[in-house]
This record gives C-alpha cells, structure tokens and sequence, in this order.
C-alpha cells in the first residue's frame, strides 16, 4: 500500500523479456508482498502501544504517571519503527474484524475481546479509518498526537474525525507527519481480496480475460524459447475457479458467449486457446467427469495449440532432407513446448500428448502407427479447436460463424468423431451463441443463449429492427429450433459481438 | 507447538501437533505401520475432543504459525512434514477441519499432506498441495487460499514486472470486453431501470432450466447434472463409449502414453523437440516412479527411452545418466525400501539388480556416491550385488566409503572390495588404502594374503605351549613359507628358546627354517650343529638341537 503513482507497467512479453534468468511458473510467495501477510510482533506490538496511549491519553492527563508510561512507551516503538531501513511510513487500516498494519494482518478475535476489538470501536467512534504516520517521530510529536485525541469527546464520528485532522495539522510539526483518513478514504486499503462477489456476468467476464492474459504470457514466453509454463500455478487456479462456478448458469452462459467472440487481432492464437480450455471443459462435464479430470482437460486443452504460435515465424521445417507430413508439424512444435514447461503433474502429462494427439485425431498419418489411438481428451480438445478455428478463420478460409462451423463438423463424419461433436452440439445447441439469426420477423440478431438445454430453443439478442434501424433499447427473442435463418458474419454489418455481452 | 494459553489454544495446538506428527510418520514408514496407525488414532481423538468442547477447527495461517483467533497454536520449523510451511507456501492463508471429519477423510488428508510436492524450481511430476486438495474436495476440510490475481487485486495494485503487466493486462481485457471489476453497489442495483435485463432474463432461464423436469432422456443428453443417468440410458450409449475409453485414464497410463509421444517426437527428428527436453522428461518421470515406489514403471520408462533414440544413441544415454546419479540411485534405494518388506531377499535383489543392469555400468559411481546414505541394509546387499558384478568400475569409486563414518558400511565396503580375490582391481585399492593407513583395509589385506594365519601360527610356533598347537603351526607355515616368518622365527635358533621341545618338533621347526629362507638357513643351522655341549644345565636339549640341526642340514644337501 503506498500514496506512490503506479508505474507504468510493461507489456506481458517485454516484461518477461526483461526477466532472463528467471524462474518459470514456480513463483512462491513472499512474505513481504502477500496481503495476507500476518503482523509481526513487532506491528502488533506498535498498534497495542498505539491503542493503549489514546485509550489512557482520553482517561488521563498526560502528566499521569501511567499516561507518560504508556507514551513512551508508544513514542519509542514508532520513533524506531520508523528509523528502519525501507519504512517508508506505517499505515495502521481499521477494516471490518482487523487492523491492517503495513498491509498485515491482526484479527480480532472470534471469541472473548481482545485490545483489537477495543481499538476498532474507538476507531469506528471516531471515524478514523486509518492513521498514516510518516517521517520522523519523536517524544514530543507523540505526545501531541494524544494531545489531538484527548481534544476530542464524542458525538458525530466525521465531525470527530475532522477536528482531530485540523488538530493534527496544527499540533504535529515537520518532521513528523501524519494523516488521517475517513473510512471512506481507507476503504480501498481495508479490501484484502476484493471482487469475489462480482455479479456471474462480471465473473465470467473478470475469468475469462484472466485465462486470456495467461495464454498470452505462455505464448510470449515461448516465442522467447521458455518454458510456456508462465505463472502456471494462476492458470491452474484460474480454471479451478472455472469450474467452480461453472454450475451457475448465468456463469456459463456468460462465459460460453464469450468464447463466441471473434479473436483479439493482436494475439488470436491466445483466445483461441482460452477457448478450447472452456469449450472442452463444457463437453466434459457432459461426460460427468469429476472435477479433478475435468481441471487436467482444461489445462490440456489451454496448452494444445503452442505449436502454431511458433510456425507464425516458421514457414516451411525440413530436417535431414526429408520433409515431414506437414500436418504434424505444428502439434510437434507444441510437444516442443509442452517439454520445455517444469509442470509435469498429472494436467501436465496429458498435456504432452494432447499437443501431438490433436492433430492426429483428424490426420492420422503413417508416421504416428504404433502409438495408441488419441486419448479421449485429445478428441475433445481437437473439436473444440477445430470448432473456434472454423468460427474464427483460417488463413485459407474465412471465417463461418458458429452455426456454420457446427455444421461443418457434422457435416464430415469422416474427419471428425461424430460422437465428440454430438458433445459440442449438446453444449452450444444447434445455433450456438454468436450466431447472427434474421428472425421470420425480419429482425436481426445475435444467438445469446444457443438453447441445448431446451430443444434447440436460441435466445437472441436484437440488434436490428425488421424496418433495418438499429435496436435502441434492449430487444431479447426466444427463437425455437426452425425459425429464422443463419447469416454470415461477413454479411452483418453491425457490431454484434458488443449485442452478445449484453 | 505454539505458546497457546487458552484451554482452546491449547486443545488446537494438541490436535494439529497430532495432525503434524502423523504426516511426518506417514513420509517415512509404511502407512499401516503402528506408528502411523498410532498417530493418525491420536489426531482424531484431538480432533473429536476439540470439536466436542468448540465446535469446528478453524485457524489462520501465518508465515510463522498456526493462529487460533490471536493465539499461536502451531509453530513453524523449517523440518519435513512441517504443516506451517506446506500451507503457508501454497498461499493456503486459513484451515478448517470441520466436525464429524470421518477417520477415512482424515486418512485421506494426511495421504495428501504427506505425498511428495515440488520443490522450489525444481521438475514437478507432482501436482501442487492446492491441486491435489483441490482434486479431492474434501468435504470435512476447508482451506481459503490467496489470490494474487482477484478482482480487488488486479483492480487496484500498482505493481511492476511481470505481475504487474499480467495485471494491467487482464484489467485492460476486462475492460475491452465491457466488464467491471467493481462489485455494483446495492444503491447502484437499486437504481437499475425498469424493463428487460439479459442477464435477468438469462439467470431466470438457466434457473428454470436446473429445476425443470426432463421427461424425455433425450434432453439428459445436454445437462451435466444428468450426465450419469444419460449414458446409463439406451440413448447415452453411444457417449458412454467414450467414457470407457476413459477408463484407461489412470496415473501410470498418462506417464506411459506421454512419455511414447516424446520417444516418437525425437524419433522422427524435428527440430521443435529438443533432445535435451526429452531426455529431462524421461528421466524426470521415472525417478517420480522412483520416489512412488514404482520400480516397474521407472524401468518401462527406460525401456521406451532406449527406444527414443531413432539409432542416433542419444537420449537413452541422457536418461541412463540422470538416472544413474546419487539422486536417481537414492530415489531406488527409496522404493527398494519401500518394497524390502514384501518381498524375500532374493526378488529384492532381482528386481534391483535388473533395473540397475538396464542402466548398465553408469550407475556404477552414482550407486558407490548413494551408498553411504543407504540405512536399509538388504537395499545395500542389492547394491552390493551389482558393484560386486562391475568391480573393475566400482573399485576406485568404493575407496571413499573404506573411511565412512558408519564402520558397518565401512566394513561392508571393504569387504566387496575383497570379494574378488588378491587379483582383482579390489585388492590393489585395498592395498592403495592399506598404504593410507585405513585399519579395515589393512585388515583384509592381511585376511586375504594369508598374513594374519601366518603370524598368528608364527606366534604359535614361538608361543604355544601345546606340542600339538605348534606341530600344526609348523605344518601350516611349511605350506606357505615366507622369509618374513624365518624372520620372525629365526630367533628361536639361539639361546634356550627350543629347550624341552622333541627330536622331531625340532627336526620340523629347522626344516621350516629352511623352507622359509634357505640360505639365511644354511649358516644358521650350521651354527647349532657346532653349538658347544654344556656340561650341566640343558645338555640333553642342547645336545638334540644339534643332532636336529646336523639331520636338516643334510636333508638340505640331499634337497640342493
């Protein structure tokens, strides 16, 4: 916690550039930076000093002889507190059951009271939500700080707060410093985990851009020869809080609609990958996995496609003089890559195959006999990816939509496991989301919900009226399975993946 | 244990002392061992005395201990087993063990607690503690863990590097992508206007949807929740087929078929697949085979390492190395171990000895270097047996463990050393450490050249005072003579040394005498026969040590 400007932060691959040497994905954490830190003796000591001074300071006059014990006491706690190398300032934070001192913890106590409970309600009295000292503190700057809160009684909590701000400001000199904020001014400081209670669309949203991220820093780190395990433990838990939330269909349905979204420009290989993980993981719930097979399909399914980042610099690969079946040679790259990763748990080691296997469902070829047939999860990872990469485009075809992806896919039994793609169409429904549909109506719109679980019954989100205007207020359809037509994506003029988020 | 002065601290810190001690017992001994049996009995009993006085069990975790609201209940080391550490360093930041925790759920924990984890930056063949507990979803455990990258978090901080720019990166996502990472206020929810809201109307639909009756399985196809009962359904067969094929999905199985991918990807020589890659992975997941007491998979492993080389003989050799390091030779001797009590000396020995050949002579300095660390002495017989079929190799490298601290394997390594015989590369280092004054060394050196019989029947000869003992003496120093023993025997030539001995003692003694040093012998002999004949005291031994002396003396001409 600091009053300090951020700096700017670096993109993900020029920060990881600047890192040589480091260690791959198996960050632990320091004490120093974890908000969850627990205080010191040290800390607690300083803020039972703190608190035992103002409770005796507004009892007693500070000639008493138990008022100068415990002002001194306090005055040379913080005075050598404050002269330590790197302390900066010391913000005592009052927030709901604990003090955060320095950005660690102390916690009140579940059962009996404690001095915590006692300092949290004078605190609360005074509306104080947190005291920052700063500088240099002696005998007399402390002595005046109790000065300031002997000043003040009782009554309104802000107008308590106010006054001994201004008293604050006239007793206590330079080099000392000292601020006091309101509760208000200290809540974004009291927050130790904030956002786990974000709406299920803002979750799906929050997650998804997380996975995201976190396929963009594997994919930077590759493309540097490192280990695609960046921060590997985060995309571990990333999909475990995936899959935690998935049962809530508000959830899901946020987070399926946006793998329907077309892939960023800068790194599309990064969505593509977010979204094979969360595709699979749909279709393996289908397949009642437990959740522990479920988290090794996503993390699978996150890694599968490394190869193809790195062809984006490689044209064409011979070696020896003899040329390779081209088709193997992208999941051979990401073999690669999954090799050079330090994360070889049991997600781990399915992912090594899955990379090689992928391509293998829809091309075996003769070089690959004598392995055995792919491993179900490969089949499922290959439709998902073969599903998004149809969605979204290949260089040598553009892109078809979903509907017409899905279609494409049923359409070749011999390339692609029927039974597998029954999996992806019992998770999207027949027009899954994103799905431009003119409606028999003659409106336009986008498919929110693709309606797997009712029929094939889509919901839509409308975005143009049957007179062709834009839709300016909030149009949603239930469209059953028949009606309305499939349109192209090229075809829609309109920013419909903005419609399908909202 | 913490400083905790609370009845309740107290009884917290008992119970997860309990916890801590049974974790330990299960990494080192067998799980039905009594020790570990004992244990785990103790931590129940803690558990159920605390649940019964207040309720669940629930405590913070600080770098330095287990909290119990401001009491310090458990404390940190820094030894294995330490349940501090394990939790603190997986950003597990509080606990709770809730009651009626059955006894198979606490065995559970505790199988969990004491696996194996990756350490530092090291290979991980292993998934995390937060994974496998995760994985398990225990329903009596409960654990809160850190998030570095929660909303708050990527909300607020300031941080630089790559943390920081993930961060940025992610709030930059969430925002193209019209999220928030600000929980709406409930003024704000209040505020809302009137009408259609798609999330509403969503929630309300997939809300129907979770209670709805599915009366045609046809639609249990799509619901999760109904996933089981669908392919128990003659419509779900198809997609059951794909769970069977499933069923293949355990630990060993992944290992097997990765580890087949990696040996092809090298075979076919793209350059995308680093040798060196392959060669760590290999290596790596069969020393984790290791260290589960797998010896049979860490052998297939090799098996499909050799296979990996596509004749280019390179990365079976990389494996073979990493394996036949003191890591990869203790990381055997850690599931020989494991497996010592339930197999007879001889399959023990066997199932070493064949996966230590399919190394080949490598593993001979790796085996000498792990030795000394080895407690199991059955698993050091194994050990022994394979430096004892490569001695040649092993000789040099066994010297060091001659001087080990522990005289039981100092012993046994001077033994092997001496197994081979006098010819043999043992015997020169035996003798190499003789010169360096190593007592066991010099001992067997003396054992196999025969020099202790030789002194001791030596000493016999001068010493005993039984005619039998020394006739034997004699008989046994004549079929090895040495100068050394004239050396030591010559003196009994002069003086009274021999006096009351008979005819044919002395006959035996001079003909020794001579066997040993000829022709230091010779005037030695010749001497006696001249000896001057007292006139009193010891004429008659005096006049038969001549008479002896004279008859060798001539049974020496005859011989030359």
């Amino acid at each position: 916690m600091s009053y300090e400007e951020p700096e700017e932060p670096l993109d993900l691959a020029a920060a990881l550039a600047a890192t040589e040497g480091a260690k791959d994905g198996f960050e632990t954490v320091e004490e120093d930076e974890s908000p969850f830190r627990r205080a010191s003796e040290e800390e607690r000591a300083l803020v039972n000093s703190l608190n035992s001074a103002c409770r005796v300071a507004r009892l007693h006059d500070l000639r008493n002889k138990v008022a100068q014990k415990t002002l001194n006491d306090f005055a040379a706690k913080l005075s050598e507190f404050l002269s330590k190398p790197r302390v900066k300032e010391i913000m005592v934070v009052n927030a709901e059951g604990r003090i955060l001192v320095r950005g660690a913890t102390i916690k009140q106590r579940r059962h009996g009271r404690s001095w915590v409970n006692d300092w949290l309600e004078l605190m609360a009295k005074l509306g104080i939500g947190a005291l920052v000292f700063r500088g240099r503190w002696d005998l007399r700057s402390s002595t005046a700080l109790l000065e300031c809160f002997r000043a003040v009684k009782g009554g309104d909590p802000e107008a308590s707060r106010e006054r001994i701000a201004e008293a604050a400001e006239e007793k206590i000199k330079e080099p000392a410093l000292l601020k006091v904020l309101s509760l208000e001014e200290a809540a974004d400081y009291a927050e130790e985990s904030a956002g786990e209670d974000l709406p299920p669309t803002q979750q799906a949203i929050f997650y998804y851009a997380r996975l995201v991220a976190l396929a963009e820093g594997s994919l930077a780190a590759i493309r540097i020869g490192r280990s695609p395990d960046f921060q590997v433990r985060h995309v571990r838990s990333s999909l475990m809080r995936v899959l935690e939330n998935i049962r809530a269909g508000l959830f899901e349905v946020r987070l399926l609609a946006l793998t329907a979204l077309p892939h960023e420009r800068a790194e599309p290989e990064a969505n593509h990958l977010a979204n094979a993980a969360i595709l699979s993981i749909a279709m393996g719930r289908l397949l009642g996995l437990r959740r522990g097979y479920l988290i090794d399909l996503g993390f699978a399914a996150f890694y599968h496609d490394l190869g193809r980042a790195l062809l984006g610099q490689q044209a064409l690969f011979q070696h020896g003089g003899q040329e390779l079946d081209q088709s193997e040679l992208p999941s051979l790259w990401g073999v690669g890559c999954t090799l050079r990763a330090r994360s070889f748990g049991s997600g781990g080691l399915i992912r090594v195959a899955v990379a090689q296997e992928v391509e293998r469902v829809l091309r075996p070829s003769a070089t690959s006999a004598g392995l055995r047939q792919p491993h179900v999860f490969s089949k499922i990872v290959s439709i998902a990816s073969t599903f998004d990469r149809l969605c979204n485009g290949t260089p040598w075809q553009p892109p078809l939509g979903p509907s017409h992806a899905l279609e494409a896919l049923e359409a070749d039994h011999a390339t692609y496991p029927a039974d597998v793609v029954k999996l992806l169409r019992d998770v999207l429904g027949p027009r899954p989301r994103g799905t431009v549909l003119a409606l028999d109506s003659g409106e336009v719109g986008v498919v929110i919900d693709g309606g797997a679980r009712r029929g094939g019954t889509a919901v839509v989100r409308v975005f143009q009226l049957a007179s062709g205007a834009p839709a300016t207020r909030l149009i949603v359809r239930e469209v059953p399975a028949g009606h309305g037509s499939v349109l192209a994506p090229a075809e829609v003029q309109l920013d419909w993946p903005r419609a399908l988020l909202k | 244990m913490g400083g905790a002065v609370s009845e309740r601290g107290k009884l917290a810190g008992v119970a997860f002392g309990h916890l801590q001690r049974t974790v330990r017992f299960y990494r080192l001994y067998p799980h039905e061992h009594p020790f570990c049996v004992d244990a785990k009995a103790d931590t129940f009993a803690a558990l159920g005395e605390f649940h019964r006085e207040h309720g669940p069990l629930e405590v913070e975790v600080g770098f330095d201990g287990f909290y119990l609201d401001e009491e310090l209940v458990l404390a940190g080391d820094d030894t294995s087993g330490a349940l501090v550490g394990l939790f603190y360093y997986e950003a597990i930041r509080e606990l709770l063990i809730d009651i009626g925790i059955p006894e198979e759920e606490l065995t559970r924990l505790v199988e969990i607690l004491s696996a194996p984890y990756p350490e530092g930056n090291k290979d991980a063949f292993a998934d995390d503690l937060t994974t496998a507990l995760w994985r398990e979803d225990l329903q009596y455990f409960g654990y809160q863990t850190h998030d570095p990258l929660a909303a708050g978090i990527v909300r607020d901080s300031n941080q630089g590097g790559v943390m920081g720019a993930l961060l940025a990166r992610i709030r930059g996502l969430v925002d193209s992508l019209g999220g928030s990472l600000e929980a709406p206020k409930p003024e704000e929810e209040e505020r809302k206007p009137e009408g259609l809201d798609s999330d509403a109307f969503l929630a309300e639909l997939a809300e129907a949807e979770a209670q709805g009756e599915l009366d045609d399985k046809a639609d249990w196809a799509t619901h999760p929740d109904k996933a089981i009962h669908y392919m128990e359904s003659e419509k779900g067969r198809e997609r059951k087929r794909l769970v069977d094929e499933m069923g293949k999905l355990e630990a060993d199985d992944e290992v097997n078929r990765a580890a087949e991918v990696v040996a092809w990807s090298v075979n076919v020589s793209h350059p995308g697949v680093r040798v060196e890659d392959a060669a760590r992975f290999l290596s790596g997941s069969a020393l984790y085979a290791l260290s589960n007491g797998d010896l049979e998979q860490a052998t297939r492993l090799v098996g499909v390492a050799s296979q990996a080389d596509g004749g280019r003989g390179v990365v079976a050799p990389l494996v073979a190395t990493r394996l036949s390091s003191a890591e990869g030779i203790q990381a055997l001797a850690k599931t020989l171990t494991k497996r010592a009590g339930r197999l007879t000396n001889k399959q023990l020995t066997q199932l070493g000895v064949s996966y230590l050949n399919d190394l080949d002579q490598r593993a001979v300095e790796g085996t000498c270097a792990a030795y000394g660390e080895v407690e199991d002495a059955r698993v050091r017989k194994v050990l022994r047996e394979y430096l004892s079929s490569n001695l040649d190799l092993s000789a040099a490298s066994l010297a060091p463990l001659a001087r080990h601290p522990d005289s039981v394997i100092a012993n046994e390594a001077v033994e092997l050393l001496g197994s081979h015989g006098k010819d043999s590369a043992g015997f020169q280092t035996l003798l190499s450490l003789s010169k360096q004054q190593v007592g066991l060394a010099t001992n067997k050196v003396l054992e196999m050249t025969g020099e202790r019989e030789r002194r001791k029947r030596s000493k016999a000869v001068r010493e005993s005072a039984e005619r039998g003992t020394r006739m034997n003496a004699i008989a046994g120093l004549a079929d090895n003579p040495s100068k050394r023993t004239y050396k030591e025997l010559g003196d009994l030539l002069e003086g009274e040394a021999l006096f009351g001995r008979d005819a044919e003692e002395l006959s035996a003694t001079f003909y020794l005498l001579y066997l040993c040093d000829p022709e230091r012998a010779g005037p030695a002999l010749s001497k006696v026969a001249q000896r001057k004949v007292p006139m009193l005291r010891g004429r008659a031994d005096v006049q038969r040590l001549k008479d002896a002396a004279s008859e060798c003396l001539q049974r020496m001409r005859g011989t030359q």
